[in-house]
């Protein structure tokens, strides 16, 4: 597991630590400057950032070697391969996050969002960059690359629904990123139910990962 | 199993259903019971006394007063902490938007009992006499001073009903006692003592001699120390007869309590009082100003925009030049501009008032009595698309007073307002809460920043000595007929045709001042009250707008 998580977060250092981290500073700085750091603009958009960031990792941008391909040839369990993908890519969010902190403290104390809040909006993030991630993870694996439009419009309609429809809204980070900012969240709630579908997306891509590697070895 | 991640998921469903079912725990036989007005009578209009008793002690007990939201209207929380024993003294105000309210005692996040009160059950809109070991025939008598015209309400009380805090008597026009020994509390002394110098009444008979009277306890009075006729005593606005003899012994007519009493018809009579000098004004129109004229804290953008333009071009730097595979240098530059980000995060937030506005008002009792004050906090309207103005945070902000009241307030996206209370008796209240908009009403004691001169209320040439007054910007004085200013540099007041222009925004105030008070000369003054330090998160103390009632002479 650790191999995997040590491997990806090197590869991420090295290929797209860049891009993304220079992505994530222009976000900062534009809209930064547009709204006068209001935490509604740029809490919202740091979410949007680390999602993306998730989405990159679950379609395995800067990975050499494929989750399938570790299970093969460095012989580890679905479980571990899995965990480490997921290890290496909350790193890299945190990664992230450690970047923005300095702009994150400065916009609290100007605008006074309490700092239980500021971390409970961090750490949901951190929590649906990993859904991202997993559900990016078998949505690759499903499809073709040639359908990966497809794909993402699919994945935007899911954010979309989640925030329209009330009884999904409860797995929408930007809707629930809002409602703790406004003080009405029952948070522990929150964090089981995405807790849950975590648990439920580790227990799919395992079962994607299985399918994946038997028709490997078949072929 | 061969698969535990299976189990682990089955287990933790189970626990966290488990976790999410359980009922709080509640403590057994805790209960309260409760009293408003004074003999049972709410008077509309005015803060009315509310009195809670709780059956036991709790743990991290506090009360928590919830005027229920309807309509547009939010859900006001003021809540008092600790609960020290078993009873507790509130001000609650009773006006058409406070009808119903919410009384809850709470421990911890925990509701152990809740009972809803209908203020409007028991109303009486009329003079309200306060009678302490009073004969049921000069209760009476008190009762037709004012008829045929309307009739007065007597409501006879203990000593312990007494209040203790200053709005306690917002509606009680007089204070008729036999001398009942130095029973009172200091806080119920100094209540009444406030609530004389605003212009209440009190008669004393049966006045027991030197230290076993209740005189004793009001030495601010400087009374005699042996009373051996009727004696009139003046403070500030308020009166205070003493008769030596028991009330048994006298024998008063009703024309003669009319003479000690001399109350107006309801309507016409007005004192020193929170209800009677910050009446709820009606909120200025949001649309009144546009954005453009809004104040814009441009040290605080101009701090903003340094640090994030800095800091990304630091960042931009540290990610290009960096080694391929490190990321030491990222996390580094991180954790350095981390720890500058709080001392200048503090150092810009103090240039600006989180987006609000505060309008503070005070008026200063006559004679040490204390400063009667009045705070509307004013959240901009918000708005993401209107960047360019100043505008508040939709979880509004948290609001200081001293050092033992604080609270949150939230502009109309969310819908509750909470104010705490660190002491027992409640000194400061939520009167209103529009939808953005949120008064604050309260008294506090007169504090050092006071000279004399301010404190005792003296007569006009005094107050313009103190010109150079470190915390007043400006004076105007209105002397009953014409306005007066003191202009920059001069030491002279000159005569100022119309009302100031520093004063035109609190206009509406003044004139129900001067109106409600006709003949009352009055000192206005503008700057920082270290008494009344309201502050929104870390900004500086917001100014206030103080009122001298004159006395003559």
């Amino acid at each position: 597991m650790f191999a995997v998580c040590i491997a990806e977060i090197y590869n991420w250092a090295a290929n797209f630590r860049k891009r993304t981290v220079l992505t994530l500073v222009l976000v900062w700085m534009v809209l930064g400057i547009i709204s006068k750091l209001r935490p509604e603009v740029c809490l919202e958009a740091l979410q949007a950032v680390l999602l993306w960031i998730g989405l990159l990792s679950g379609k395995q941008s800067w990975s050499e070697i494929t989750l399938a391909g570790w299970v093969q040839k460095a012989r580890l369990t679905y479980l571990e391969v899995v965990c480490g993908k997921i290890s290496a890519t909350l790193v890299v969010g945190l990664i992230h996050a450690v970047v923005s902190l300095p702009i994150l403290i400065l916009m609290q104390i100007v605008w006074g969002l309490p700092w239980s809040n500021l971390f409970a909006i961090l750490g949901l993030t951190l929590l649906g960059m990993l859904v991202v991630t997993l559900s990016a993870l078998f949505g690759y694996s499903l499809v073709r690359s040639e359908n990966e439009i497809l794909l993402h419009f699919f994945l935007c309609s899911a954010l979309v629904i989640t925030g329209l429809v009330p009884p999904f809204r409860i797995i929408n980070p930007f809707w629930q990123g809002w409602r703790i900012m406004m003080g009405s969240l029952n948070l522990p709630l929150v964090i089981l139910v995405n807790v849950l579908l975590l648990l439920l997306l580790v227990v799919l891509e395992i079962q994607f990962l299985k399918q994946e590697v038997l028709q490997g070895n078949e072929s | 199993m061969k698969q535990p991640w299976v189990a682990l998921i089955i287990i933790s469903v189970i626990i966290s259903l488990l976790v999410l079912n359980i009922p709080p725990a509640t403590a057994a036989g805790v209960s309260f019971t409760f009293s408003v007005g004074y003999g049972g009578y709410v008077t509309p209009g005015k803060w009315n006394p509310l009195r809670v008793t709780v059956n036991q002690t709790v743990a991290d007990g506090r009360i928590a007063v919830i005027r229920p939201g309807q309509g547009k209207a939010e859900e006001v929380i003021v809540e008092t902490f600790p609960l020290q024993g078993f009873q507790l003294d509130f001000p609650v105000l009773a006006d058409e938007h406070n009808r119903y309210i919410k009384i809850q005692l709470l421990s911890g996040e925990q509701v152990l009992a809740e009972q809803l009160i209908d203020l409007n059950q028991r109303v009486f809109p009329g003079h309200l006499i306060l009678a302490l070991e009073v004969p049921a025939v000069i209760q009476q008598k008190l009762s037709k001073v004012l008829l045929p015209e309307e009739p007065v309400r007597v409501a006879p009380v203990k000593s312990a009903d007494l209040g203790t805090v200053f709005l306690h008597y917002d509606s009680v026009s007089a204070l008729v006692m036999r001398d009942p020994g130095p029973v009172l509390a200091p806080a119920q002394v100094e209540a009444i003592y406030s609530w004389l110098t605003g212009g209440g009444k009190l008669i004393l008979s049966g006045i027991h001699p030197g230290r076993r009277s209740l005189l004793a306890e009001f030495a601010k009075l400087k009374l005699p120390r042996n009373i051996n006729q009727p004696l009139t005593v003046k403070v500030g606005r308020g009166e205070v007869w003493l008769w030596q003899e028991d009330f048994n012994l006298l024998n008063q007519q009703i024309s003669s309590w009319q003479q000690v009493l001399k109350l107006k018809p309801y309507k016409q009579s007005a004192r020193f009082s929170a209800s009677d000098c910050f009446p709820v004004l009606p909120p200025p129109p949001s649309e009144s100003k546009p954005p453009e004229t809004r104040p814009r804290p441009l040290k605080t953008y101009l701090g903003i925009y340094l640090f994030l333009g800095i800091w990304a071009l630091l960042a931009a730097i540290v990610t290009l030049a960096g080694q391929r595979h490190n990321i030491s240098y990222l996390l580094g530059f991180s954790l350095i501009v981390m720890t500058i980000a709080y001392p200048v995060g503090s150092l810009v937030s103090q240039q600006w008032q989180r987006g609000t506005e505060v309008c503070n008002r005070a008026l200063i009792l006559p004679r040490g009595g204390g400063i009667l004050w009045a705070s509307d906090i004013k959240m901009a309207d918000w708005d993401i698309f209107d960047a360019g103005a100043c505008q508040s945070s939709p979880w509004g902000a948290v609001v200081t007073l001293g050092r033992d009241n604080f609270g949150t307030i939230r502009s109309r996206n969310a819908r509750q307002t909470i104010w705490k209370h660190r002491t027992v008796s409640a000194r400061s209240l939520i009167r209103e809460k529009n939808p953005n908009v949120l008064n604050l009403v309260g008294i506090i004691n007169p504090g050092p920043s006071l000279e004399p001169s301010q404190a005792t209320n003296n007569a006009v040439p005094e107050w313009w000595k103190t010109r150079k007054n470190r915390f007043a910007k400006e004076i105007a004085y209105w002397d009953g007929k014409v306005w007066w200013q003191i202009q920059n540099q001069q030491k002279k007041p000159t005569p100022h045709g119309q009302i100031p222009n520093w004063l035109q925004k609190q206009r509406q105030w003044i004139e129900i001042l001067i109106q409600l008070f006709q003949g009352q000369s009055w000192v206005f003054r503008r700057g920082v009250l270290p008494e009344l330090e309201l502050k929104i998160e870390g900004s500086p103390a917001a100014e206030v707008l103080f009122v001298v009632p004159l006395e003559k002479g």
